[in-house]
């Protein structure tokens, strides 16, 4: 395991090589850093632009719906939403006091006014979708509106055919549309013909009335004091028993749902049923919407008592905290939409994955080891001894009284019958049997090391895994050892199984495979490295599975291996756990996230006939939180006997039944108008484009309900982007200056579970030449001419270019670009750096012939050593992320302490525990900085101080940075003069707003005072 | 007795440069060096290392996480984290997840194995900075009724407010009348304590 001693030239040697290597890096990154200046190439986006977004949906998970809330704090425009439609693109359309409003998943688009520019009033709801799925809309004070294709027509006004609001619209479910007027008017009219206005007379309507239709296409009238059908033209009222108002909706069963006086009935043409049921809540409250979801749950939205499910005779309060409800609807992908007065958007969706872990009882998240009993435990094992089960819904904790004695417990697996066995570390084999722990003895030949495999297999023999001396094997009192003598690749076995025809398997900790044939094993894979470490396996009938711990995917099938990995479209090199679910797909979870592959497809790509694997992965928009899978003991995943999938990780155990997991639709790709500038611009402009013409943002999305947030981009610039490139979730891509020519920009969507569409969406572009390009063949003309005239036209060109720059600069695009360079200056030379300082200190410990290495080792160590302080204030400087007043202040704090480490000056700070919030710019930041150091140079240099004082506060809208020492203080000339360190500090601080005093006196120290109003913090 | 000493540490190099300092140094076992903090989680119980010397930037799972989950397996292991440069969010990260101290990676050789020695004796060190982010941890949501664990002694906090103006360990000895020894317990304590704040702060945010 370790390198065999080297000498010190050999270190001399490294760290020559690693110099070497470091000034190589450094070249590259201040290429890269002054090319960076010259334009923003279009960035990755950080994941974590959303994570803040993500939190918000902090779900319980135990409860069985996925809720998540839009407010106006997270973009929507109001929070009282009074309509919610879909429409087949895949938006969503909401009716809002603010107008009509447009949701991806992600971002709101307000229309504040009709094609014809009249301002929507208060009222844009009622929103209907007609047969043919186009939206119509009812706005107040204008008539009728409706969108085709992304256009929206007028169609009819208030002024002619209308003669008031509509408050009510309802496709017949053919082509025509039925209306309600304020008035209480009703009728028709043709989604054809619309100027064609009908009306019916006869259903004594009033303005509150809605038409209905129900699942067999039956029209009825909803008016507050009853029901009527519409019959061949007719009219037929439905008697209906109680007094108040009544609320009625589609029932999948046939006709309507029907709540009044706080009971729930159903009506169909025979009349009404008796009571179904009387809802659950005390006090006043009044039903506003019901509806019938796809599930055949009936969802009651009130005023008062939020929403609640009613199912199997139950009735269940899902939202509690907007209380008024004011529309319900379900989209195309399961799911349940709520519009609220004044609590915004709700969507609710049906939990898939159930988490079990610290808010539901787990005592420690880190479950080792899962297995299922004959009894239909789920016995689950998790950190600290923590062990018990899970079953009808419910979790059971074991411990004293149980007598289990919380030994620290590695992996559980249940016997035929109908016992359990569970292995300790160093505390023995335990055995529970009808509700008793019993020690197992195994003798005096028991395992040297604790097991943490166990298997069972069909012969009733038990395999113990452990990690240093091979594979045991106990059948009924005989213990028997295997290790490499025995035909196993090594002493380091990760993991046993026991495949369909009873053949027992073991991989090793290189990914070395061997197969159990009586008494000996059958190397079947050599080891091949700890890449290849085997993390998990399964068998299917005719191959073995085996995730590694940085090789990807292996496939053992008759004696050869095959491999995929990410570039095959695997989620991740390491894959931690495997699982059949017995309908074709295997299951797998990687560091980070649970996938999902179809075997067939895995087999197609392993023998070539296709080049990408399809892995679907799950995540937040799914309801299952961010989980780590890890890997120590095993088994840590299984299928239960009601087809229920467990699995293990670091932050609880998810369970879930995969038949519940619908994949969604590839979102449709869809471009937003492209700026030019940060203006709107036509695409006719586009296809002539000036040279210069400025910055291009073309800007994308793809309508997703269910999991916006993993929706994926890549787009490709052609001419511009040799190959796609990836967006992450960002839905824009920036282009500082396109060059000459014709270009197309194509983009592609990915569905949340990750599987690519095949249609991009395109837009043309064309630019003419540069302008400026003539110039510079110029200015090259100009140098071979005449010397002096190359400065002159360089000199311009260089300001015209840095002009240029200027503008081009996206501050945004350039943060991320900052952030970017210091992370990789850190990454790359700041690991170099500090090896060579490493090394040199490891040199400096060798005995060396002359004393000049040793010292000339020493100076090495030193100089890297300050290289690296010198690097990390440039880094700290260049970060974006660290403009702010706390990240200033901790800095200081941390600078002073390794400033002044070195002497013998005493440090004391004075900072604020709490800052406020306040952004610093970069600049000024870091001028703050120079004047702290500055200052402290000045002490160490002069003072002849013991104590050091640093003080920062930010009170009264001004910053108050204090530098004081204890010294000999500042002799009156130097009070009344100053000095050169004096006014630097002074200019400094008067070019950022601020000013300085100093107090001194001889022999009694010295305080600058710097004060910068807060005002001038943000800015430069 | 040796001190057994495992590294996470994915740059080769400085892994082979660590391994082989603790190896030319009396006293310490370099018992496992890994480049994933997946590999360490699935071999670290062959080793059984006692402290860990932790690099925060790690491909697949991070030092923190890496942290937190070792934390879970073996609550008794001593972790420190290394990082090239100050990443004070993350460090304070690993803190709350139950790391016991930190260093730079520019630190010379003998503060390295000075650390090793100072986290296993069980010392905790602590710089002004941290002092400041445990104490802003602490005044962050105050649930009205906590169990004691997460909640800061007088005196801890005491010490904490000494730290986070600057005074070493024996400052604030002096400074409170009470011996090196007890400050270093009672920085021991806090970082307990802020791990255990962090863990209940986690829980009750996922059962909101």
């Amino acid at each position: 395991m370790f390198p065999c001693k080297q000498s010190p030239v050999t270190i001399i040697e490294n760290a020559v090589f690693c110099l070497k290597n470091f000034l190589l890096i450094l070249i590259c990154a201040l290429g890269f850093v002054s090319f960076s200046m010259l334009g923003v190439p279009p960035s990755d986006a950080p994941d974590d632009d959303l994570s803040s977004a993500l939190l918000r949906d902090a779900p319980d998970p135990a409860s069985e719906f996925v809720i998540r809330t839009w407010k106006t704090g997270d973009g929507l425009p109001g929070n009282d939403v009074r309509d919610v439609k879909e429409t087949s693109d895949g938006y969503l359309w909401l009716g809002t006091q603010q107008g009509l409003v447009r949701f991806d998943g992600v971002r709101f688009e307000s229309f504040f006014t009709t094609p014809t520019g009249r301002r929507y009033g208060a009222e844009i709801s009622p929103l209907e979708l007609d047969a043919q799925n186009r939206l119509w809309l009812a706005p107040d004070q204008i008539g009728l509106v409706h969108l085709d294709k992304g256009v929206f027509t007028e169609v009819l006004t208030n002024e002619n055919a209308l003669k008031a609001r509509v408050t009510s619209l309802r496709s017949d479910g053919t082509n025509g549309l039925m209306w309600v007027d304020v008035n209480g008017r009703l009728g028709r009219i043709s989604i054809d013909q619309p100027s064609e206005v009908e009306t019916i007379k006869g259903g004594s309507a009033a303005g509150s009335s809605r038409w209905l239709r129900d699942f067999a296409g039956q029209l009825w009238l909803e008016n507050p004091r009853g029901l009527k059908l519409r019959e061949k033209n007719k009219w037929r009222s439905i008697a209906l028993p109680g007094a108040s108002t009544l609320v009625a909706t589609p029932r999948r069963a046939g006709g309507l749902w029907v709540a009044r006086d706080a009971k729930l009935r159903f009506v169909t043409a025979e009349g009404p049923s008796s009571e179904v049921a009387t809802f659950p809540w005390k006090g006043r409250s009044r039903v506003t919407c019901l509806f019938e979801d796809s599930r055949k749950r009936l969802w009651i939205g009130t005023v008062g008592q939020g929403l609640f499910c009613y199912s199997n005779g139950e009735f269940k309060q899902v939202v509690a905290t907007a209380s008024s409800i004011s529309c319900l609807f379900e989209d195309g992908q399961d799911n349940l939409w709520a519009g609220s007065r004044g609590g915004g958007l709700i969507r609710i969706r049906q939990r898939q994955f159930f988490m079990h872990d610290l808010s539901s009882g787990l005592g420690n998240e880190f479950v080792r080891s899962i297995a299922q009993s004959n009894d239909g435990k789920v016995w689950l094992l998790s950190g600290e001894g923590r062990l018990g089960w899970w079953q009808n819904g419910s979790w059971k904790q074991l411990g004293l009284p149980e007598g289990w004695r919380g030994f620290d417990s590695l992996s559980v697996q249940p016997s035929k019958d109908g016992s359990v066995w569970i292995s300790t570390d160093h505390r023995g084999l335990w055995r529970w049997n009808d509700g008793q722990f019993s020690r197992h003895d195994l003798g005096g030949k028991a395992p040297k090391d604790a097991p943490v495999d166990l298997l069972e297999d069909r012969q009733g023999r038990l395999w113990m895994v452990t990690d240093n001396f091979g594979i045991y094997c106990l059948e009924g009192t005989k213990l028997t050892n295997y290790s490499i003598k025995e035909g196993l690749p090594s002493g380091f076995i990760r993991r046993i199984i026991e495949d369909e025809s009873g053949e027992i398997w073991a991989g090793d900790w290189e990914g070395g495979i061997a197969r159990f044939r009586t008494n000996r094993w059958e190397l079947l894979r050599k080891p091949s490295g700890h890449g290849d470490a085997v993390r998990s396996m399964v068998a299917t009938k005719d191959a073995l599975w085996i995730g590694t711990s940085a090789g990807g995917l292996l496939r053992l099938k008759n004696g050869q291996t095959t491999r995929v990995s990410v570039e095959e479209g695997l989620p991740d090199v390491c894959i931690q756990q495997l699982l059949l679910d017995g309908k074709g797909s295997l299951w797998g979870g990687t560091p980070h996230r649970l996938f999902r592959i179809s075997l067939e497809q895995l087999n197609a790509v392993m023998e070539g006939r296709e080049k990408k694997l399809d892995a679907i992965t799950y995540g937040r928009g799914d309801g299952l939180p961010d989980v780590s899978f890890a890997s120590w003991c095993d088994p840590r995943s299984w299928q239960t006997t009601e087809g229920e999938l467990w699995f293990a990780t670091a932050n609880g155990a998810i369970h879930f039944k995969p038949e519940n997991l619908r994949e969604s639709k590839v979102p449709q790709v869809m471009l937003e108008p492209t700026l030019l500038d940060g203006k709107p611009v036509t695409t006719a402009a586009l296809q002539q484009l000036r040279p210069q013409a400025g910055r291009v943002e073309f800007r994308f999305t793809a309508p997703c309900l269910t999991a916006p947030e993993r929706v994926r981009f890549r787009y490709q610039l052609t001419g511009v982007d040799s190959d796609w490139v990836d967006a992450g979730a960002t839905r824009t891509a920036t282009y500082a200056s396109i060059p000459a020519g014709d270009h197309v920009f194509r983009v592609l969507a990915s569905s949340p579970e990750g599987v690519w569409g095949s249609q991009p969406a395109t837009l043309a572009l064309a630019v003419h030449p540069f302008f400026w390009q003539t110039t510079w063949f110029l200015a090259a003309v100009a140098a071979l001419l005449a010397g002096s005239a190359v400065w002159t036209v360089r000199r311009t060109t260089v300001r015209r270019l840095s002009h240029r720059v200027e503008q081009l600069r996206q501050q945004h695009a350039m943060d991320r670009e900052r952030t970017r360079i210091a992370q990789d200056i850190h990454d790359e030379l700041g690991a170099n750096l500090t090896s060579i300082g490493l090394m040199a200190d490891m040199g400096t410990r060798h005995k060396f012939d002359s004393f000049m290495v040793a010292r000339e080792m020493r100076q090495i160590s030193e100089t890297a050593r300050e290289s690296v302080a010198a690097m990390d204030a440039i880094v700290w400087a260049l970060n974006p992320r660290n403009d702010s007043l706390d990240h200033f202040a901790n800095y200081i704090s941390q600078f002073a302490r390794e400033f002044f480490r070195p002497t013998q000056l005493r440090t004391r700070l004075d900072l604020p525990a709490n800052l406020p919030e306040q952004p610093l710019a970069t600049e000024t930041r870091h001028q703050l900085f120079l004047i702290v150091k500055e200052s402290f140079n000045n002490i160490v240099r002069h003072a002849e101080a013991t104590e050091v004082c640093l003080e920062l506060a930010c009170e009264n809208g001004r910053l108050t940075l204090v530098v004081a020492d204890n010294g000999k203080g500042l002799s009156n000339q130097t009070l009344r003069e100053g000095s050169n360190g004096l006014t630097n500090l002074r200019e400094r601080i008067e070019r950022l707003g601020g000013t300085l005093s100093i107090k001194s006196q001889s022999g009694q120290g010295t305080r600058l005072e710097f004060v910068l109003p807060l005002a001038r913090l943000k800015s430069n | 007795m040796l001190i057994k000493v495992a590294i996470v540490e994915d740059d080769a190099r400085w892994r082979s440069n660590l391994e082989r300092l603790l190896q030319e140094t009396g006293g310490l076992e370099c018992v496992g060096a890994y480049r994933t903090g997946e590999d360490a989680v699935q071999e670290f119980i062959a080793r059984r290392p006692q402290v860990v010397l932790m690099d925060i930037n790690l491909p697949g799972i991070s030092g923190v996480e890496c942290t937190r989950q070792l934390k879970l397996l073996w609550p008794e292991i001593q972790i420190v984290m290394l990082t090239v440069y100050d990443d004070s969010d993350r460090i304070f990260q690993a803190l709350q997840m139950g790391a016991n101290g930190y260093l730079l990676k520019r630190a010379p050789a003998d503060e390295i194995l000075q650390a090793i020695q100072d986290v296993h004796r069980g010392g905790a060190p602590m710089s002004a900075y941290i002092a400041r982010k445990v104490v802003q941890s602490f005044q962050q949501q105050t649930p009205s009724a906590r169990p004691d664990e997460e909640v800061l002694s007088k005196r801890e906090s005491e010490v904490l407010g000494y730290v986070a103006r600057g005074y070493s360990d024996k400052e604030v000895a002096e400074a409170l009348g009470l011996t090196s020894a007890t400050i270093r317990s009672y920085l021991k304590n806090i970082y307990g304590k802020l791990h255990v704040h962090s863990r209940t702060q986690a829980i009750l945010k996922t059962a909101k």
